[in-house]
């Protein structure tokens, strides 16, 4: 059927204003029209139907504001591109396309005097009802296919702003509006570079925002600048903790004997050998775990072993002495000294990750050995 | 943008975790808040700490103690490091350039960035003569490994190195507290 706008295809512009010429001049259109417009009237055709009425308003004097108001299904005013016109609309209107492209190109060409006001049409056609198939700089002639593909009327391309003929320039802004809703990107696609900007802009702002999380404090704070001031503090501050902490361990570390790994390895070291080898921390803890729990009499006695061998590195721990003392001392005050320590070290300290802040937080009601697997 | 849109889908995704990117995958950071890494670390960390105790022999010294407290941060450091497989630029550079590390660091490198940033944020207030780029540099400095990096990179490094020193600070704080209330306790007993 998109044949039958062969023959208008073909249409010169020249023709197309002959044609036009003769429609107003016999004053069917709009008689003509309305039948069409009452039997197609389908979906696609209602705004057909407005357009076609603007167009037969304006056909006798050939307002091209009307022209604004169709949109969508202006099928083809179609002089120069009713091949590809018709081809986008047979999918979708189908055969009343067809008679809406006859009936619309007679009133086009009747109402339409000017060609830029068409291209106008068109244009605002294709903004309004590309459905981003033509994403790119619409110089390409897809008519959408919902609207209606817009009236080729000039063999011109879609360029949005070149119709720009005086009277159809208020319609054009409206349309071209929607233009650029619709193809955002239009202004900025051309160039690769500003393309690139964008993605790296946006990956920056991901990342800002990311550590916006991490660091605390920051929710408060917008723009990059800020955000990179807290972030160099927070780093600072950071690795300043680790500085004093690392000078508290070196001072702890030679006033007591303890062989440190022995003490979180010593629930595993004592079944096999109360030798001074150190396990791997992953076990350990759990059997810690258990010890603390029950101190039982058996347990209790490795734990004194454990203890032993804190206090005397790589030896094996016989001594009953110290073993009792350290026991006592330790299933006494220990726990309760942990807890303490702990609960207060933790309630400071662990208000920097705050992710894990919670769970270690909650725990510190638990038992100790829980305390002391975390912090393993 | 196809490839924003898939970051920004992926990153809604991931959440919090780790992200994937179209281009390359971004390691989770996730994983320095789980028990089982502090717990890997804490072991790394007191086998240097026994290293280092018995290396260096005992002294009264100010300096050895200032030479044990380095010696005992830098084991810190590298064991983080080795926490971080890797992966990572700033865990990379601490195992490779120690050395360096060691020379530039005392004295004339901390003060800097403290300085720096406290007169970039006068400055800002003033006008805006200090530049992001100039605060990224600072960032860059700070983070051993990304001096010259793009702000991207650099944020992510910046990202996982926050999350692994929060983890260090978080375990040596326990072990220091292990230890002196162990140390305490058998002291006080005796009496």
């Amino acid at each position: 059927m998109q044949c039958l706008r062969t023959p208008l295809s073909d249409l010169s512009v020249l023709e197309r204003q002959r044609t036009r010429a003769e429609w107003q001049q016999q004053g069917q259109e709009q008689s003509d029209y309305h039948p069409y417009d009452a039997d197609f009237c389908m979906q696609n055709l209602l705004p057909v139907e407005t357009s076609f009425r603007a167009l037969h308003s304006c056909s006798g004097g050939g307002a091209n504001e009307n022209h604004g108001n169709v949109h969508g299904s202006n099928d083809c005013f179609s002089n120069a591109w009713p091949d590809i016109v018709s081809s986008m609309h047979c999918p979708v209107v189908g055969a009343a396309a067809s008679v809406e492209e006859t009936s619309v190109n007679a009133s086009s060409s009747s109402s339409s005097r000017k060609r830029k006001s068409e291209n106008t049409r068109r244009s605002k056609e294709n903004s309004g009802g590309s459905d981003g198939k033509d994403d790119s700089n619409c110089k390409r002639i897809k008519e959408e296919t919902g609207g209606g593909a817009a009236p080729p009327e000039a063999k011109r391309p879609n360029k949005r702003k070149e119709e720009s003929a005086d009277a159809s320039k208020e319609n054009d802004k409206a349309p071209k509006s929607d233009y650029i809703h619709v193809r955002a990107r239009r202004g900025q696609a051309t160039d690769s570079h500003s393309l690139a900007e964008r993605v790296r802009r946006e990956r920056i702002s991901q990342r800002m925002k990311y550590l916006q999380d991490l660091v605390p404090g920051c929710s408060k704070i917008t723009g990059k600048a800020g955000m990179l001031d807290e972030i160099i503090n927070y780093v600072q501050s950071l690795q300043r903790q680790v500085e004093f902490l690392s000078m508290k361990l070196a001072a702890v570390n030679p006033m007591m004997d303890i062989n440190i790994d022995s003490f979180f390895g010593g629930r595993e070291i004592n079944p096999t050998c109360k030798s001074g080898i150190i396990p791997m921390i992953g076990m350990s803890s759990e059997l810690l775990d258990q010890s603390y729990l029950q101190f039982g009499s058996l347990q209790h006695d490795m734990f004194m072993d454990s203890l032993d061998l804190l206090l005397r590195p790589n030896v094996n721990p016989p001594a009953a002495v110290s073993d009792t003392s350290l026991g006592s001392c330790l299933n006494v005050n220990g726990s309760s000294v942990w807890n303490t320590n702990l609960q207060n070290v933790y309630g400071v300290e662990f208000q920097l990750g705050r992710g894990t802040a919670l769970p270690f937080q909650s725990l510190q009601g638990n038992l100790l050995p829980n305390n002391l697997k975390m912090e393993m | 943008m196809a490839i924003s849109n898939a970051e920004g889908e992926s990153a809604a995704k991931e959440g919090g975790g780790g992200r994937k990117r179209k281009r390359r995958e971004e390691p989770s950071l996730a994983k320095w808040r789980t028990q089982g890494e502090q717990r890997t670390y804490s072991t790394k960390l007191i086998e240097a700490l026994r290293r280092v105790r018995r290396s260096p022999p005992a002294g009264a010294t100010a300096t050895t103690h200032h030479a044990r407290s380095r010696a005992v941060r830098e084991a810190a450091d590298r064991a983080l490091a080795v926490a971080a497989r890797g992966r990572t630029r700033w865990s990379r550079a601490i195992l490779s350039g120690r050395t360096l590390k060691r020379r530039i660091r005392p004295g004339c490198f901390r003060p800097k960035p403290v300085g720096s940033s406290a007169a970039a944020r006068a400055a800002a207030e003033r006008g805006k003569p200090v530049t992001l780029e100039k605060k990224a540099r600072v960032l860059g400095r700070l983070v051993p490994g990304c001096r010259k990096l793009s702000l991207p990179t650099l944020l992510e490094e910046v990202s996982d190195y926050i999350a692994a020193l929060e983890m260090q600070v978080r375990t040596m704080t326990a072990i220091a507290d292990v230890i002196s209330a162990a140390s305490s306790a058998p002291a006080a007993e005796p009496m």
